[in-house]
């Protein structure tokens, strides 16, 4: 059996998202046109297909995120970094989160894959500089 | 809690032994359902997909994104053993030679726990092969005809049905697709150690204990909540972001019937409790974000509709709404409930329809705003 999705996490992990030449040579390997592995790997939530910012932060904005204060930290993530949510300015990405599953340990936050649960407003300034 | 049994693989061991008919009658017998949500009879789908002719599949569905559920992440981590063995008791009724564990990508911190099970299950037996796939990420990933393209590396929209999984598949084969707990119950039910009415509710929100609680159905919302301890005045009770929302009322029974009733759905036993703090519209807003974010984009009503409920909720929240708005968000909600193609789309405005029944306050300063 062979499984696209696991090239697809191959290169991700390796490259840090997906580039051109890489799904160019998937696809030849699969015997595809490159059209139908970028469709499908643009689907994906956790890869990327375009040369990402240095720095993703995410914020959970599902209902027990939000319960628990995920908005609040997302303003104040926004208002220390002077970003917009979703702006493809500089080197960080802030972008709002569907549920991670940890609803539990609400609210969560993933900066570059890393996960920070119960978070609250006084550790904003700590996960920024992870970023700097 | 018995999903932590240590079973030790010997539900499979006594599985082995009979034969795959009287396995699915003691299935039968035991009254298990499908735990992902859709509640089909797993003893049906089994002897379905046995019935099938051709070389067989068993897909374990590990793609669990409802929000506030997060009980099969709760079974993964303590009793993965439970889960492979399950895996290995439906192939050998269906005759499957392999099977895939479709884990959901967020929950790749499981993978080393999940690995480890399936080499003690090939040390010991080793019979079929278990793959374990992650997926790329996507609420829809977990709907039963999107794993399959998911897997065949083609884009994860659902697909029609009929035909069936059981019928075609992965690859056009027969393809047996359960939920992690349904599988977990196989090795308890034929160690007679099932107990029918035991349910394992995620439990979130504003409570001081969030976490996955095991309680009898049957049991009160007001009961089952006071163990989680429940922070200010309990104001609102969501069952996931597809079940609905319901005004918060310790004497509701939890049974499946009862909550259909009221318009909502007990899925996944998902409980998300929101107190009189929190401020309701945001809450709903980002549920119909979740929704825009999470729809395939297969067809019309689901990819395009939704988009609009956020539209007016934002109308709402700014206050620019009119009454308009709201009978149109009514008519979005229902129009897109009737006519979507899959689960994801048909469910995607209960919450609205519900939230409009019980809690049309929140609504109400649009109205006045005529
Ligand atoms: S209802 Fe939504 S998720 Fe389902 S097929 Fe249509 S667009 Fe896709
Ligand atoms: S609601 Fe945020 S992790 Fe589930």
């Amino acid at each position: 059996m062979k499984f696209i999705l696991e090239d697809l996490w191959q290169i991700e992990k390796r490259f840090g998202y997906l580039p051109r030449r890489e799904l160019e040579s998937l696809a030849e390997k699969h015997g595809k046109p490159l059209a139908e592995i970028f469709s499908v790997a643009s689907f994906y939530s956790l890869f990327s297909v375009d040369n990402p910012p240095k720095h993703f932060i995410g914020v959970c904005t599902c209902p027990s995120c939000i319960a628990n204060g995920a908005l609040e930290i997302l303003h104040a993530f926004e208002e220390e970094l002077g970003v917009s949510i979703n702006s493809d300015e500089g080197d960080i990405r802030l972008l709002k989160l569907q549920c991670q599953g940890r609803c539990d340990k609400a609210p969560v936050v993933v900066i570059d894959g890393v996960y920070y649960e119960k978070v609250r407003l006084e550790n904003i300034e700590k996960l920024i500089e992870k970023c700097r | 809690m018995q999903i932590e049994r240590h079973t030790g693989f010997n539900g499979l061991r006594k599985a082995l032994s009979m034969n795959p008919d009287e396995l699915i009658e003691l299935i039968r017998n035991s009254g298990l359902t499908g735990r992902g949500g859709a509640h089909f009879p797993t003893w049906k789908k089994l002897s379905l997909a046995r019935s099938s002719q051709g070389e067989k599949i068993v897909v374990c569905d590990a793609e669990e994104s409802e929000p506030g559920t997060f009980k099969d992440r709760f079974i993964l981590e303590k009793n993965p053993l439970i889960v492979v063995e399950g895996i290995a008791i439906a192939s050998h009724i269906i005759e499957a030679r392999q099977a895939i564990i479709y884990l959901r990508g967020e929950y790749s911190f499981l993978e080393e726990g999940i690995r480890k099970a399936i080499e003690e299950y090939n040390k010991l037996f080793g019979d079929i092969n278990i793959h374990l796939i992650i997926s790329g990420g996507g609420y829809i990933c977990g709907e039963e005809t999107a794993i399959l393209n998911s897997l065949e590396g083609k884009r994860p929209n659902p697909r029609n049905k009929p035909p069936f999984p059981v019928e075609k598949g992965y690859m056009d084969k027969p393809t047996l697709v359960n939920n992690v707990e349904t599988l977990a119950m196989l090795p308890l039910i034929i160690l007679g150690d099932y107990d029918p009415d035991l349910r394992l509710f995620s439990i979130s929100g504003n409570v001081e204990k969030p976490g996955v609680y095991e309680a009898r159905l049957g049991i009160t919302l007001g009961e089952l909540i006071a163990r989680a301890k429940p922070i200010g005045n309990p104001r609102a009770v969501l069952l996931g972001a597809s079940g609905g929302v319901l005004r918060y009322d310790p004497n509701l029974v939890l049974t499946m019937d009862n909550i259909e009733r009221l318009g909502g759905m007990l899925g996944m036993n998902t409980l998300i409790i929101i107190n009189d703090e929190q401020d309701l519209l945001q809450v709903f807003k980002h549920i119909a974000e979740f929704f825009v974010h999470e729809s395939c984009g297969l067809c019309t009503p689901c990819r395009e509709g939704n988009p609009r409920i956020v539209d007016i909720m934002e109308k709402i929240i700014d206050g620019t709404a009119t009454s308009r708005d709201i009978s149109l968000l009514e008519r979005l909600a229902k129009y897109i409930a009737d006519t979507s193609m899959c689960g994801l789309g048909k469910a995607s405005t209960k919450w609205l329809l519900t939230a409009l029944k019980y809690f049309p306050e929140v609504f109400s300063n649009a109205k006045s705003n005529n």
